[in-house]
């Protein structure tokens, strides 16, 4: 387990986001800084020219001298400041205290007269008469909105920086308390605890989802460990009665007449009953799907119906069919009949004579239904529940053969056929309902 | 005949040796995978009778090397896996017939009997034993020439104690071969089925075609 958030996979990820973030910002922020200041340069300059020409236009046919005065005094333009400067050299006109400049665009230092020293952007011009005129800017605007981009851009920095951990650690932390969840079941099924399950959230969001299926994998595995468990204890107990009952027999051989061949025949019964629990634990113990193919389950129920009426009959019972055509169901077939002869074996056997048994498939939507009733005196509803559980056999069917496996391997085939089988008694007897996801034609 | 057994639980083996001596077969046992694949090889068997679980090569791969090696004997294999896919896997490897531990003898005795006069089926359309026929393709049967009306299933049945006659025909072996079932129901739908055979076979008739062999099956009487 990451204790350090150095370790942890949630903080490292929530860190590098917020920290690509950061830098975006930065990156952007470096961008607008130097587009903004080339812009702000270009308009100064284009400023600067305007006015040049806006003075010289001005001052045509009339005195530049008194021209540049008169802006001076009015400083209703963008104070700009102004030199006009004879070919000695010497400052004839305007306040802007400078050195002759040479022409063109370039930066110059003058001294103002509240600030002392300061640098301007001016533009030059050589005039037909010897005489240059400066205009000049002060610098002081754009740098002031350079700042002002750089404090922009570097507060939004350090705050993105500054959320962007706050997040990263509440991200991380959250991260780390779902998955937490996840490996502290985990680690409780290691340490023995079967019991547990990871705890499902209410937004069904990834982690829902992951839980979810744990969770659906955790009850698998605890149905193996039960089925484990019952085939361990069914083997302790109800394994143990028949193989008393065949060594008693077999003391009696040589004492008393036909011990040998009852003998053989309680030998036969066991080996039934551990066939019996074999395919059960086979059936339970699925891997069996990658074998299922389309079973006719229309044909499978007539075929099983029509083998069994002749014994039925015989019985003094009555069996009836009745199935509706096309239903088809994936699966195996010989389980399938299996699952219906136990069925029908058993509305055969735990019923008096003069019963009438029905054995029915219909289907509704995507499921088809095997149904096998009878109108005998069924089973009270207290046994009823434990009619699938094995070696289950109620008081009235003590004396009746059988192993009380019967049922349990139709519960166990119908598990794996994805379906499942529900027993009721309407409408009088008993009725098993073994219900199956039907094959559509397009699946 | 001379039969190969590859067996390697010496009880078992003794069992079904003494059980073929009492039918008058005699016996060759190997209790190795290599012992089998060397004897059957080498030596004209009848037919083997092979353990799935065998010391060295196990039975299904001793199987693939005398089929690859066009070794056509009929094979019984035996076997304490009764799984589903275990049958699938043993007759996929070539096996004539599969049999799952613990056994009857009887039942082993009827598998043999069956195999060893197997005839290929698709050959045969019409079988004749004493005075009955049964033709598969008119799906008729006749006694002393008067046809008799059956029901799929018990002409599936008499098809079967015909194609075996004069040997002994298991339950299981209906239960395989008509029913394709793979188990045995508690209630013996073989029995009701094959009495309304016998009545209407025996319906103006003083005698019975088939009888029952007591605690192994059904056998259809040679002479009629």
């Amino acid at each position: 387990m990451a204790e350090q958030p150095r370790r942890s996979a949630a903080y490292r990820i929530a860190f590098v986001y917020s920290a690509a973030f950061a830098l975006a910002i930065l990156l952007l922020g470096i961008a607008v800084y130097f587009a903004a200041d080339a812009e702000f340069r270009r308009a100064r300059d284009r400023a600067i020219s305007d006015e040049v020409t806006a003075l010289l236009h001005e001052a045509a046919g009339g005195s530049l001298i008194a021209e540049v005065r008169e802006r001076e005094t009015a400083k209703a333009t963008d104070s700009f400041g102004y030199a006009l400067f004879d070919p000695q050299g010497r400052r004839i006109a305007g306040s802007l205290d400078t050195v002759r400049p040479e022409p063109g665009f370039g930066m110059i230092v003058f001294r103002d007269p509240e600030e002392g020293r300061d640098t301007a952007r001016a533009k030059t011009v050589e005039l037909p008469d010897g005489n240059r005129l400066v205009v000049a800017i002060d610098s002081e605007t754009v740098e002031d909105i350079n700042a002002t981009i750089l404090m922009l851009f570097g507060a939004a920095f350090l705050v993105v920086l500054v959320i962007g951990v706050a997040g990263a650690l509440v991200l991380g932390s959250y991260l780390r308390r779902r998955l937490g969840a996840i490996s502290s079941t985990a680690r409780g099924i290691v340490g023995g605890n079967l019991d547990q399950r990871v705890p499902v959230g209410t937004h069904r969001d990834e982690f829902d989802e992951v839980a979810l299926a744990l969770n659906t994998m955790l009850d698998r595995i605890a149905g193996l460990m039960d089925n484990l468990r019952q085939v361990s204890s069914d083997v302790a107990h109800d394994l143990r009665t028949p193989l008393l009952r065949l060594r008693n027999q077999l003391e009696q051989v040589g004492t008393v007449e036909g011990a040998a061949a009852k003998a053989v025949e309680q030998g036969d019964e066991l080996l039934k009953l551990f066939s019996a629990i074999l395919r059960i634990t086979e059936v339970e113990g699925g891997g069996l799907a990658h074998g299922f193919a389309p079973v006719d389950l229309s044909a499978l129920a007539e075929d099983v119906g029509e083998s069994f009426l002749p014994a039925v009959i015989d019985s003094g019972r009555s069996l009836s069919t009745r199935s509706v055509p096309g239903v088809s169901v994936l699966g195996d077939r010989e389980l399938l009949a299996q699952a219906l002869a136990n069925l029908l074996d058993n509305a055969i056997v735990h019923t008096p004579p003069g019963t009438q048994i029905t054995l029915t498939l219909e289907t509704s939507d995507g499921q088809a239904r095997l149904i096998v009733a009878d109108d005998g005196p069924g089973v009270s509803p207290a046994d009823r529940t434990r009619l699938t559980q094995r070696f289950f056999r109620s008081e009235a069917s003590r004396t009746t053969p059988g192993n009380g496996l019967g049922l349990s391997l139709v519960a166990a085939v119908a598990a794996a056929h994805g379906g499942d089988i529900a027993i009721g008694s309407e409408p009088g007897g008993l009725r098993v309902t073994l219900t199956l996801p039907r094959v559509t034609r397009n699946s | 005949m001379h039969i190969l057994l590859a067996e390697d639980d010496d009880e078992t083996a003794g069992f079904i040796e003494r059980g073929l001596d009492e039918l008058g077969h005699a016996t060759t046992r190997v209790s190795t995978g290599d012992g089998a694949v060397r004897a059957a090889t080498t030596t004209a068997f009848d037919l083997v009778i092979l353990d799935r679980m065998l010391p060295g090569l196990e039975g299904l791969e001793v199987l693939r090397r005398l089929r690859a090696a066009s070794v056509r004997v009929p094979v019984l294999v035996l076997t304490a896996l009764g799984g589903i896919a275990d049958r699938v896997a043993g007759l996929d490897a070539g096996a004539d017939d599969y049999l799952v531990k613990p056994f009857a003898l009887a039942e082993l005795a009827a598998r043999i009997n069956a195999l060893m006069r197997r005839v290929p089926v698709d050959v045969v359309t019409r079988y004749e034993v004493g005075d009955m026929t049964l033709d598969i393709l008119r799906r008729e049967v006749t006694r002393s020439g008067r046809t008799i009306h059956l029901q799929p299933r018990e002409f599936a049945l008499l098809e079967q104690l015909m194609r075996h006659a004069g040997r002994i025909v298991t339950r299981t072996m209906f239960l395989e071969l008509v029913w394709g079932f793979h188990f045995d129901p508690q209630t013996n739908i073989v029995e009701s089925h094959l009495s309304r055979l016998r009545t209407k076979l025996r319906e103006g008739f003083a005698d019975d075609p088939i009888e029952t062999v007591r605690g192994a099956g059904y056998r259809m009487r040679p002479d009629g």
